[in-house]
């Protein structure tokens, strides 16, 4: 069994689930041109019941959308999903100027003539890869419209001028979406239709800890516990609306405590990565209050790892 | 408002929540003595969170409120509470938080610095001060009795039992600082045996104007004066003249007729919600207009409230400076919630702005020429070679909100004050003129109440806390009068918000000579109100109805209002809610 389908069996997923991922695997080889983008995620995704939704999905050919607040795991699990079914990901950030251009692509001089530089949809399609369509609710219209025929049923995309191109069968789509951010929209009804939907639960002690451990293995228990403690504060904080998702901040939190590896004072990196995160100055002073009760003054890196 | 104060407010309270992990812990923060002595207050608020989360707040407060029913000093007691407390969860807090060590001794610090000669004057004090002074350093030097009492406080290290808690707290005081108490007035049985209604005869009007002691006494002695003896009392007594009055009034009604009680019943309108800011000919031309059909023998009184153009000086006028006093409370213990609403919506609402005033380029059959696309010119049958620019509609916007300021609203008189308050400060943000209104229904009279006015400046929206609650609602009258000037506005999209609680209920009694006796209440009315909102609607203006009520007249709510409604359980969920919903008509 591979390394991939191991983190899974530790996890005790389905087994006949993790069987049919293999034949997957066996029978879509990827490209020798797009190896590279194999990429195996930083940190492995920890939830049993999500990975076997998502797996399930995945493995019948549907696409998938991960809603969810903020630090709930949506591109962790997307880049896992990926990497577990050994295909290469492109990732396709949408905003306001996302539009048909990037997504399929656009006419470009090469050699003289025109022709046709491939976005990242059109690449996805042709190798069979996992397009994760991050902020998916920040698309405007004329970026959504692209992706209708190469969600549903149809599988292809048409591009005007030049051919239509059929999707790779092994290609899937994971969107990601937040409601709550300022600016996103809601998602029109045909493009959720498109998608199985996983509401992404948030972090758990456990969750949080499976992260730390795998990440940051020579913490010391008693830090570990109060770094976890720290980040349930405001996600439960944020939750009653008494301050806002900036300080909730996975990636920032992790970063910090690699900068109290490299020998930085905690209190520091806790400023860093999670305090300065909010600009309301009274909104820091509450995240500063919850930070303060679990990382002392006087702690060295030598007390967080050993 | 003082905001600096609302924000240390908020973040005491914070604090509290954060060690206790229960938002709904109620706290009344000291804002004082956190500007006093930070570390001392910042670590009672630990402490406080502590008690709350491993002791029975409620068990430990009731005791002290009956030992001081029991004539026990109210300061001494608090201390030796506090210190028995502090034994109680210090280590356990500790353990679970690292960070408190260090603020625990800072504070300590800060009041041994602070208080010495005060500490050292009494018994207690020198008991007090040998605590500190062996947490900061781990020894004490002490008398042989202060050793016995530290002894007996240390055996509530790490308990959760709040019964022992109050059995050392009571031996305590009974041996520092009363040591006759239990020979005069009874041991701790005694002090148990105290039933909450002796307590609710106790006059605790001495103790509440002390703010020497803990905030959960603070608090629970405040809930059960409240309860016991103070407002809520004294409201329902304040406003039952008013309710007897109509009462009377309406028996009066069958009987009176005469233009004399007409002009009485205008005066008595005006004595309780203000006077009115139209004209005598405007009042009769709106009133031409729209008191017709189901809604005919009634009025429209169009006002700006009570407090803004009052009459005389009158009980009406006192009971609206106090509502407005409740609703401002309310805001102040919700402060960071309502501006975080306002932010959101403001957010949502200035992206959907801004996405709608871009301009999109399509390729077209003609137009401007697109050189990227010339290579097709014979080569493919692709004519888009051109770009052509889309711009977007221009957006301008009317919104008003309307508020059921009727008598079944008076729960959550304080909440429907935030929700119109968040509205109407987002859309200040932005500056898209709004109004804000409420109405209500008294006898004939349907009173609507201006807060702001469309062009009115951003500070007028604070007058929305002078929302205050009363009589009846007429719904469907008071949308049809507030639509039509509306509709009147020269913006291109008008949005009409109407916070209610789908319950349509004004009844009229029967009066001599009345052409439409009829009650204004159950499916009728909710007909009539749907009615008036699907007129609005087909003349273009887009009604949303936020329910604020019950849960089981939803179903009238959805009658009134079809698919734009909206039903918010929760005031943080609010500002998402409508935000779609604006943002959807902007969009649209």
């Amino acid at each position: 069994m591979t390394e991939e389908l191991k983190v899974l069996e530790a996890q005790q997923v389905d087994s006949g689930l993790i069987e049919a991922l293999e034949l997957f695997r066996k029978k879509y080889k990827t490209d020798e041109k797009v190896s590279h983008r194999v990429v195996k995620p930083a940190i492995p995704f920890y939830g049993r019941e999500i990975l076997e939704m998502s797996i399930a999905a995945l493995l019948e050919g549907e696409n998938l959308l991960l809603t969810g607040a903020k630090a709930t795991g949506k591109n962790v699990l997307a880049e896992n999903l990926a990497w577990l079914f050994g295909r290469p990901s492109y990732n396709v950030s949408f905003h306001v100027n996302t539009g048909s251009a990037e997504l399929i692509g656009t006419d470009t001089f090469r050699d003289n003539e025109v022709s046709l530089r491939k976005g990242s949809i059109y690449r996805c399609a042709e190798y069979g890869g996992f397009g994760i369509l991050d902020e998916i609710n920040m698309a405007k219209n004329d970026a959504v419209s692209v992706l209708h025929a190469t969600l549903d049923y149809r599988r292809s995309i048409d591009v005007p001028g030049y051919d239509k191109i059929d999707l790779h069968p092994a290609a899937r789509f994971i969107g990601t979406m937040n409601y709550g951010y300022a600016g996103t929209k809601e998602l029109n009804e045909a493009l959720v239709s498109r998608f199985l939907v996983i509401d992404m639960p948030s972090q758990t002690e456990e969750t949080l800890s499976y992260i730390l451990e795998r990440m940051y293995p020579n913490m010391r228990a008693r830090a570990k516990e109060q770094w976890i403690g720290l980040f349930l504060d405001l996600q439960l904080k944020a939750e009653h609306g008494e301050i806002s998702t900036k300080a909730l901040d996975l990636r920032g939190m992790t970063g910090a405590i690699a900068a109290i590896k490299q020998g930085l004072k905690p209190t520091l990196a806790a400023r860093m990565g999670i305090t300065n995160k909010c600009f309301d100055i009274f909104e820091k002073e509450i995240v500063q209050d919850v930070v303060m009760t679990r990382i002392p003054e006087e702690w060295t890196s030598g007390d967080v790892f050993a | 408002m003082d905001e600096y104060r609302l924000e240390l407010e908020n973040r005491i309270r914070n604090l509290v929540w954060t060690i206790s992990g229960d938002y709904t812990l109620g706290i009344k923060p000291d804002v004082e003595s956190f500007l006093t002595s930070r570390n001392t207050s910042i670590y009672d608020s630990i402490k406080q969170g502590a008690f709350a989360k491993y002791l029975d707040r409620e068990q430990l407060s009731l005791y002290l409120v009956k030992k001081v029913f029991m004539q026990a000093q109210e300061a001494p007691l608090l201390m030796v509470s506090s210190l028995c407390i502090e034994e109680a969860v210090k280590d356990r807090l500790m353990g679970e938080r690292e960070g408190i060590a260090a603020i625990r001794k800072k504070a300590c610090e800060e009041i041994l610095d602070e208080e010495f000669n005060m500490l050292t004057s009494s018994n207690l004090g020198m008991l007090k001060a040998a605590c500190l002074r062996e947490s900061l350093d781990g020894h004490i030097v002490t008398t042989k009795q202060n050793t016995r009492w530290l002894e007996l406080l240390h055996s509530l290290k790490d308990t959760r039992d709040t019964g022992r808690v109050i059995r050392v707290i009571d031996e305590l005081y009974n041996q520092v600082v009363e040591p006759d108490f239990e020979k005069k007035k009874g041991g701790l049985d005694k002090v148990l045996a105290v039933t909450l209604e002796e307590l609710k005869e106790f006059s605790w009007k001495d103790y509440l104007s002390e703010e020497m002691y803990e905030e959960n006494l603070e608090v629970y002695l405040e809930r059960i004066s409240e309860t016991m003896t103070t407002l809520d009392i004294r409201e329902e007594k304040e406003e039952e003249p008013q309710a007897k009055n109509e009462e009377e009034k309406k028996k009066k009604k069958i009987l009176v007729v005469d233009e004399e009680a007409l002009e009485k019943m205008n005066l008595y309108v005006q004595l309780n919600y203000g006077k009115t800011y139209l004209s005598n000919r405007e009042e009769k031309t709106v009133n031409y207009q729209m008191c017709r059909g189901i809604h005919d023998e009634c009025s429209l009184y169009f006002t700006e409230g009570i407090l803004q153009n009052p009459v005389k000086k009158n009980y009406q006028l006192e009971y609206a400076k106090k509502l407005k006093d409740k609703n401002l409370n309310e805001y102040y213990d919700n402060h960071r919630i309502v501006k975080q609403n306002i932010r959101i919506l403001t957010d949502m609402l200035r992206r959907a702005l801004t996405m709608h005033d871009q301009q999109d380029i399509v390729r077209t059959d003609c137009g401007m020429i697109n050189p990227s696309q010339l290579w097709k010119v014979g080569r493919s049958r692709d004519t888009k070679l051109f770009l052509k620019e889309i711009k977007q509609d221009s957006i301008n916007f009317a919104v008003d909100v309307l508020i059921d300021a009727s008598g079944s609203q008076r729960k959550r008189q304080g909440k429907v004050a935030m929700q119109a308050y968040t509205i109407s400060e987002a859309l200040s943000n932005l500056s898209i003129s709004h109004r804000v209104m409420s109405f209500c229904t008294f006898w004939d009279y349907t009173i609507l109440h201006r807060f702001r006015d469309y062009e009115d400046d951003r500070k007028m929206n604070g007058r929305i806390f002078e929302y205050m609650t009363s009589a009846n609602n007429r719904d469907g009258l008071a949308i049809k009068a507030v639509g039509a000037q509306l509709a009147t506005r020269e913006e291109e999209h008008k949005i009409l918000i109407v916070l209610s609680d789908g319950k349509p209920y004004d009844v009229v009694v029967n009066r001599p000579g009345n052409k439409n006796p009829e009650p204004y209440r159950g499916e009728y009315a909710v007909k009539d109100t749907a009615f008036e909102v699907r007129k609005l609607r087909q003349q273009g203006i887009s009604v949303l109805g936020v329910f604020a009520g019950e849960e089981q007249e939803l179903l009238a709510e959805r009658r009134i209002f079809g698919k734009d409604f909206a039903y918010i359980r929760n005031i943080t969920g609010f500002s998402n809610i409508v935000g779609r919903y604006l943002m959807r008509q902007i969009e649209d």
